[in-house]
């Protein structure tokens, strides 16, 4: 099993085998993180498709990770999710594609849908966004977020924290808006 | 510990509960994959034809030549003498300069650095107060500047206002019983000021998309009001108290060293010790005739961590 720094020490070369088990290897969970914000599986292939584009042309600069190949793949995919946002206002985010909005079953009821989900996470901010969705969506330990975010372990659990809060909190009020 | 373990429980449930119709998402189109792939390796094989020798074959020698190390380090201590000098004789004038500055420029920092100085400097609580209250103040204006301008509200400056006013809330509830009424009412009066004053700067730029920190901003502070009005400090108790479990948990996770519960770990919010302030534990309405124990001190460490 290659390492990440030596499969980064081959692509720095443009080794082409390198390069394609880098894609293989973080393309699907660079997707799937953007297909939870984005809603959209056309949106999210552009973002991996930016995303590995952005790394080649670091590379040839001289440029691009150093060691962390993961952490800086996410950071420069959670960039792009982030203008996204910001070229796109809040009111028209709106993505129909219909991605884990099952009906939920007899006498549970499910706290909201994916796309109000996906709203209301645009509430938070960028390092409240990516703490909570790394953690419990993608699997990654507090210590490898940490590195993401270039914080400390105890300051990632706030933002967890106030995240997870923040996002209850919107979810309510849009609930609170839809039943008056 | 079980505590601990129960809180980052309870988190992950949460969050599990909370994130589920986001937790799966369907297969990728493999024809997608495919050509996104060989898009890719195009161009990886475009940039490999354009890439010089590697770094390893330049000859890089000549920079050596022409600027020996030992020089660098010299040049390097001139100017730090040089900096240390100029921040003795001009650092007055910087500090005056940047209290005009803003979260987006350079002084900024500065600015910051002599608003805690400030704080550290002033031993009496209403004084501390009134300096608090006047930096929530100042954070309210640059963040109305900021919207003014269109610009992204910096988390940073979120977290100090909050942070600000939450000390503030704190050191005016530990004050004595006579005082902490009106102390209470005078940061009150400062948050509707500036919660006014937020509003009227958003309706002027109501066409743009809100600011997610703004957002964050304009919620906590309705709740800071409301906390105010109930005249209850308790979810900010609470919250201290959570935040300490957390940093005790994180503190055990990297010893891996068991500590007795109770042992109080340094940085404890002055209600754990010994309780005595019903201001800050278990009276909800101010003017309610009671003013703190015998046993706390006021001017006592409060806020954010």
């Amino acid at each position: 099993m290659i390492s990440d720094k030596e499969l980064l020490r081959a692509a720095q070369k443009f080794d082409l085998s390198a390069l394609a088990e880098i894609y293989d290897q973080f393309s699907p969970a660079i997707y799937r993180y953007a297909m939870r914000f984005l809603g959209d599986s056309y949106l999210a292939e552009e973002c991996v498709a930016d995303t590995f584009d952005r790394f080649l042309r670091a590379i040839k600069q001289g440029g691009g990770p150093r060691d962390a190949l993961q952490a800086y793949l996410f950071r420069v995919a959670h960039n792009w999710i982030t203008d996204y946002y910001r070229r796109k206002p809040l009111q028209e985010t709106e993505l129909q594609e219909d991605t884990g909005d099952e009906p939920a079953p007899a006498g549970e009821a499910p706290p909201a849908s994916a796309s109000d989900l996906r709203n209301a996470l645009r509430f938070l901010t960028e390092d409240q966004r990516a703490a909570v969705v790394l953690k419990f969506l993608e699997g990654w330990t507090n210590e490898q977020i940490a590195r993401f975010l270039d914080k400390p372990v105890g300051a990632v659990k706030a933002l967890q924290h106030r995240g997870l809060a923040n996002l209850r909190k919107r979810l309510d009020s849009d609930k609170e808006r839809d039943g008056s | 510990m079980n505590l601990f373990q129960s809180d980052a429980e309870n988190l992950d449930r949460d969050a599990e509960i909370l994130l589920k119709p986001l937790a799966d998402i369907p297969e990728r189109q493999p024809e997608r994959v495919r050509l996104g792939r060989q898009k890719y390796l195009n161009s990886a094989k475009s940039y490999a034809q354009a890439v010089s020798a590697g770094s390893n074959l330049r000859h890089t020698g000549w920079k050596t030549i022409l600027f020996p190390r030992k020089e660098f380090r010299t040049m390097s201590a001139v100017t730090t003498i040089l900096l240390i000098l100029a921040m003795i004789f001009g650092g007055g004038a910087t500090a005056v300069a940047a209290q005009t500055s803003q979260p987006d420029q350079a002084l900024y920092p500065v600015k910051l650095f002599s608003e805690d100085l400030r704080l550290a400097f002033a031993p009496q609580p209403q004084t501390r107060l009134e300096l608090l209250l006047q930096f929530t103040q100042t954070r309210a204006e640059e963040i109305n500047a900021l919207i003014a301008r269109g610009v992204n509200i910096p988390e940073a400056v979120q977290t100090r206002y909050q942070a600000q006013i939450e000390q503030a809330i704190q050191l005016a509830a530990g004050m004595d019983p006579d005082q902490a009424l009106k102390a209470m009412e005078q940061v009150l009066e400062r948050l509707r000021t500036q919660q006014t004053q937020m509003l009227q700067t958003r309706q002027t730029q109501n066409a743009a998309p809100e600011d997610p920190v703004m957002l964050q901003i304009r919620d906590m502070l309705q709740e800071r009001i409301g906390w105010l009005e109930s005249g209850s400090t308790i979810p900010l108790q609470e919250r201290n108290q959570q935040q300490q479990r957390q940093n005790q948990a994180a503190t055990l996770e990297v010893s891996e060293t068991i500590t007795p519960e109770g042992s109080g770990q340094g940085g404890a919010a002055p209600q754990d010790q010994g309780g005595a302030n019903p201001w800050t534990t278990t009276t909800p309405v101010p003017g309610s005739g009671y003013g703190p124990g015998p046993q706390s001190t006021p001017g006592h460490k409060g806020g954010k961590p």
